[in-house]
């Protein structure tokens, strides 16, 4: 099912999804969102952060996605670049803060397929890895 | 009645108290320091004065100022509200001095009850039944050796002058009571510039019930029942309610209680609110702990259980009216419950989180009150006690009243800074609090953790609130602004 979203002020959304209710709020500028009035750390639901405690699943990655609309600050790697497990790859703007995305596995990058300031969508690919 | 009337306090209770005077057509004088220029209190007070520096020791504890304030706003009463000068006699002695009316107690009366021994030794005499202990300080350890092995191990040492944990130390047996007298004694030293400590039987995992008193000017006393608020952190308390549930155990428990409170507060002339503190065991003896001479953070709970409202009835006794209640004129409906909203982090160490509050969601609907000092874009000062609202609930029983509390809470947003919201919804869920078997060191095992990240359709519905809209806008089919 598509979420059926609705702002209700700024920075207050209604989102409708398998016909169950959710109400968003965030804050103007610290990490904080509420959801259904329950706080969390935004970082906390940034599911890249959560795959990477699945080393199985990560190691098969080859590429790195956006999980989320946003626009990419600055590169920290370049093609050819070893990196380790968790090493920093760009940093993506979104959800008003800055997210370090970060490297699912060791490997070597081949290729960075967006450049800073792009803006990018959920589920485009960034980096890919060898 | 007063002219025109001036509160020595801030935050949530200098809200409250505008609000008695606003309903009573009285004008009020808010009081800030720099820290609480934007306070709600000076936004919804008639007048405001300013006190100085944001450290209390330079504004809100500092009586000249807050004198001075009241001669030139012309204020001719001062309404201390809790903590700060509210338990000062020299306070409501300097009022007194000025030709200003103090909405509480006289001097002598909260110097009678102010030290703990003091009122230790007034509540023997009065014969209300007191914790088994010393009647005054202790001065030496062998003197406190001979008593802790006359009234049995564990023993609690306390500082005099204290309160709010300071000073306090728990002794399981005589080895460690040397070492625990020392490190109490010195602690309360720093604390309270006097290091006279005495000694209590420690009871196990008693109740913390208390009694509302009111009396006015003429010799007349009644008590507006119990509040139970056996949920306490560090001595702290962060839930009551009233009736306790012991209460509906023991029916005759509130009048036992309230007629030895009455017997103290006879014998200390006391007029006005005033809180009388009781420790109850598992037999539900109950032992008289202290005095509180002022109107209680929790007193919210009283006034919807007794439909009375305590800072209009202290605006009357303290302007001389004689009390229009007898004591057969106390009903009480239903069962309150308040919990109290704090800027601290429940899950690490509930360390006070001052800062900008960046949103603000805020409970209504049947049966909810809530008293607050804060609104969206408020800054909360680091200076002051991080109390930010309390939020009190009243439903016709116990089990209603939890579920309210639970909903009230389920409505409530607060972001920007660390707050304890969650903390009271695992709390009220735990079967112990639902089953109202509660005991003050309760929460030294309750342990707080954060609600785990959302998964599933909540994560995918967290994540919605940040996508584009998916669909394009229908383009329309004529448009004004079409050039081709």
């Amino acid at each position: 099912m598509k979420p059926d979203l609705v702002q209700i002020r700024p920075g207050v959304y209604s989102v409708l999804l398998n016909g169950r209710s959710y109400t968003i709020h965030e804050a103007a500028s610290s990490d904080w969102i509420a959801l259904n009035a329950v706080e969390w750390e935004r970082v906390v639901i940034d599911p890249r952060r959560r795959a990477s405690g699945s080393s199985a699943a990560a190691s098969a990655v080859r590429d790195v996605k956006a999980a989320m609309p946003g626009k990419v600050v600055r590169l920290l790697a370049a093609p050819g670049d070893t990196v380790e497990a968790g090493q920093g790859l760009l940093i993506l703007e979104a959800m008003k803060m800055q997210n370090e995305l970060r490297s699912p596995r060791a490997g070597v990058v081949a290729a960075l397929r967006v450049a800073e300031g792009d803006t990018v969508s959920s589920g485009q690919v960034l980096v890919t890895l060898e | 009645m007063f002219r025109k009337v001036l509160v020595a306090n801030r935050g949530e209770i200098a809200v409250r108290i505008l609000r008695a005077l606003r309903e009573r057509r009285i004008p009020g004088v808010a009081v800030y320091s720099d820290a609480d220029r934007a306070s709600l209190a000076v936004q919804l007070a008639d007048e405001a004065a300013f006190l100085g520096p944001s450290p209390s020791a330079e504004s809100y504890l500092r009586i000249d100022k807050l004198i001075a304030a009241a001669r030139a706003h012309g204020a001719d009463a001062i309404h201390p509200g809790y903590g700060f000068l509210s338990e000062n006699a020299d306070f409501a002695a300097a009022c007194a001095a000025a030709g200003i009316t103090f909405i509480g107690p006289t001097a002598a009366a909260i110097r009678a009850l102010g030290s703990k021994t003091a009122a230790r030794q007034l509540a023997l005499a009065a014969g209300a039944p007191v914790v088994p202990g010393t009647d005054a300080a202790v001065a030496t350890f062998a003197e406190a050796k001979r008593i802790a092995s006359r009234i049995g191990y564990p023993v609690m040492i306390k500082a005099a002058a204290g309160g709010g944990g300071k000073g306090m130390r728990v002794v399981d047996s005589e080895a460690s009571l040397e070492a625990a007298l020392r490190d109490a004694s010195s602690e309360a030293e720093r604390s309270f510039k006097s290091a006279e400590v005495y000694l209590e039987k420690a009871l196990i995992h008693p109740r913390h019930v208390e009694i509302q008193l009111l009396g006015d000017n003429h010799g007349n006393l009644i008590h507006l029942g119990e509040r139970e608020c056996s949920l306490q952190r560090r001595h702290q308390k962060v839930i009551e309610e009233s009736p306790s549930p012991l209460s509906a155990l023991d029916p005759d428990l509130r009048h036992r209680m309230g007629e030895a409170a009455l017997k103290i507060a006879r014998a200390a002339g006391y007029s006005n609110a005033g809180t009388a503190e009781f420790l109850v065991d598992h037999d539900r003896n109950f032992y008289f702990l202290e005095m509180n001479t002022r109107l209680q953070v929790e007193h919210p709970v009283t006034e919807l259980v007794t439909s009375l409202d305590l800072v209009h009835l202290q605006l009357d006794l303290a302007a001389g009216a004689p009390l229009s209640l007898r004591q057969q004129d106390i009903r009480w409906t239903g069962h309150a419950i308040e919990c109290r909203l704090y800027a601290e982090d429940p899950a690490n160490n509930f360390f006070p989180s001052p800062g900008v509050i960046e949103r603000l969601e805020l409970p209504s609907g049947p049966g909810v009150r809530l008293d607050s000092g804060v609104y969206e874009g408020w800054r909360v000062p680091l200076e002051y006690d991080p109390l930010l609202a309390k939020l009190a609930v009243w439903a016709p029983d116990r089990p209603a009243a939890i579920a309210r509390l639970e909903r009230a809470l389920s409505e409530t947003v607060i972001l920007g800074i660390r707050n304890n919201i969650h903390f009271f919804r695992q709390l009220l869920a735990d079967p112990a609090v639902l089953s109202g078997d509660l005991h003050t060191t309760f929460l030294n095992n309750f342990h707080y953790q954060d609600p785990p990240p959302p998964t599933g359709e909540a994560l995918a519905a967290a994540l919605a609130a940040y996508q584009p809209p998916s669909a394009p806008l229908p383009r329309p089919r004529r448009s004004a602004w079409r050039n081709s």
